[in-house]
């Protein structure tokens, strides 16, 4: 029976935490991005001007069903060949994070407004409320307690797809557990530490989510 | 700048990469075979009325969903191997991985089928003298089929795009062939663009497959709302998203 070499992940501790802080980071930026071009998205895809609309599902169709790791190669080995664009490793992967994700939120947000009766927006109209107030104070509220397991689920997604970034070279958590996999040998050890290190953050995520979809409920 | 693409390469290629598209779909396939049979066990186990077999399932499903799959597959190539002596080739690891992490995502489709056929169908059935299994399987199971297919072609789809990370272990599919043809040629941009096109073309039209078997499966009033796929297919690509939003503005 093997034994686990815990010391041995215990002395390469602070590398990998600072490696889990740099996953954290990308998944982090790319998550707050991606909120706001989904925002831009899913505005574009309610818009009344059909060319905007066009645009806005074309653009979701094609970052939806192109794999991550499959995006990260095309725009760091192919586009930035061919137009010779420099771009780091890291910006590279929020940059096609921050798309693909943007592509998903677009979509939940669609969904959450979509939840919310027409009539609502009716009433608030027949009010007197203005088209902004109607979507701040009426609409906005509502959707955001439908969307936000969603918006949860879409964070902890980011911080799992954050570890294809490895493929660029990005020594986040993936790449540094490979490295030191390589340079101590010890493949069971480092790739069990990386799993249970990304288990817990989705776990403590979905927690964090639980709490805030609690606090904002009236 | 001033870049002009070449895809000549790429056609003169086009064998390549038929040869990893082909061992994309095999993984897809066989992965979501075995996820499929996986997926109902677990789901079964879920309902099971054994405390036990109940919480082994619902923490397997929940191991299953927080465990990245790209680490999970690393982890089981590299470190199983060393651990166990079990040798796996990168496509028997790559089904491993791809079928036991599916398998817990299919079972939670499943178990919602499963679980909205009301249980006064089965009391009827037992009512009207059916057996335990018979009513499973003439009665529950074919509304569960209709209701579990759908999101079930939606996961083949997100399957068809995770084989995309067994190429990070050396199976020649569809990435793997395609970073060999760029290197071959130094035409990556060709190679890369065509690779990610035939991704989106797949995953398009196994959505929209998705999408029409939601419609025709539905049974209303005892009718199935049976349509054609091609019109199906268009609603969904290409007129549903450009058509005016239903709010009323």
């Amino acid at each position: 029976m093997l034994e686990f070499q815990l010391e041995t992940v215990v002395a390469s501790g602070p590398r990998i935490m600072t490696a889990l802080a740099l996953t954290i980071y990308i998944s982090t930026v790319s998550m707050l991005s991606g909120l706001a071009v989904g925002l831009v998205v899913s505005l574009l895809r309610r818009s009344g001007f059909q060319p905007f609309r066009l645009l806005a599902v074309t653009y979701i169709s094609i970052f939806r069903g192109l794999p991550l790791i499959a995006f990260l190669i095309w725009l760091y080995f192919g586009v930035t060949v061919a137009f010779n664009i420099q771009l780091s490793p890291i910006t590279a992967g929020i940059v096609v994070m921050t798309i693909q994700s943007s592509a998903y939120l677009a979509e939940i947000y669609r969904s959450g407004m979509e939840a919310i009766p027409h009539t609502q927006r009716q009433a608030a109209v027949a009010l007197g409320l203005s088209p902004v107030r109607v979507f701040t104070d009426v609409q906005f509220p509502q959707a955001v307690r439908i969307v936000l397991p969603a918006i949860g689920n879409e964070y902890i997604g980011l911080v799992k797809g954050s570890a294809l970034v490895s493929v660029l070279g990005v020594a986040e958590l993936m790449r540094t557990s490979q490295q030191l996999v390589q340079f101590y040998q010890l493949p069971f050890e480092f790739f069990t530490t990386a799993a249970v290190l990304y288990v817990a953050v989705g776990v403590g995520l979905g927690h964090l989510f639980r709490i805030l979809e609690k606090r904002i409920r009236y | 700048m001033g870049y002009t693409p070449d895809f000549e390469p790429v056609w003169r290629r086009a064998d390549l990469l038929l040869e990893g598209l082909g061992m994309t779909f095999v993984l897809a396939i066989v992965a979501m075979a075995c996820a499929i049979v996986l997926g109902l066990v677990i789901a079964m186990g879920q309902m099971s009325s054994a405390r036990v077999v109940r919480r082994l399932a619902t923490g397997y499903v929940q191991l299953a969903r927080g465990t990245p799959l790209y680490v999970y597959i690393f982890w089981v190539y590299y470190s199983l191997g060393s651990a166990t002596g079990i040798l796996l080739t990168p496509f028997q690891a790559g089904v491993f991985c791809l079928a036991t992490l599916y398998g817990a995502y299919l079972a939670e489709i499943d178990r919602g089928a499963l679980q909205s056929i009301q249980r006064e169908q089965r009391e009827a059935a037992v009512a009207l003298g059916l057996t335990a299994w018979q009513s499973f399987r003439d009665i529950v199971l074919p509304q569960a089929v209709r209701i579990a297919i759908p999101p079930t072609t939606n996961m083949f789809a997100m399957l068809f795009m995770d084989t995309s990370l067994v190429s990070a272990i050396g199976a020649l599919e569809l990435i793997r062939v395609a970073r060999i043809g760029s290197s071959e040629s130094f035409r990556p941009f060709e190679f890369y663009t065509v690779m990610g096109l035939i991704y989106v073309v797949v995953v398009l039209v196994v959505s929209a497959l998705s999408a029409w078997l939601e419609r025709a499966l539905r049974y209303e009033d005892g009718q199935a709302l049976q349509r054609s796929f091609r019109e199906a297919f268009l609603e969904r690509v290409i007129r549903k998203p450009f058509s005016a939003p239903k709010t009323p503005r």
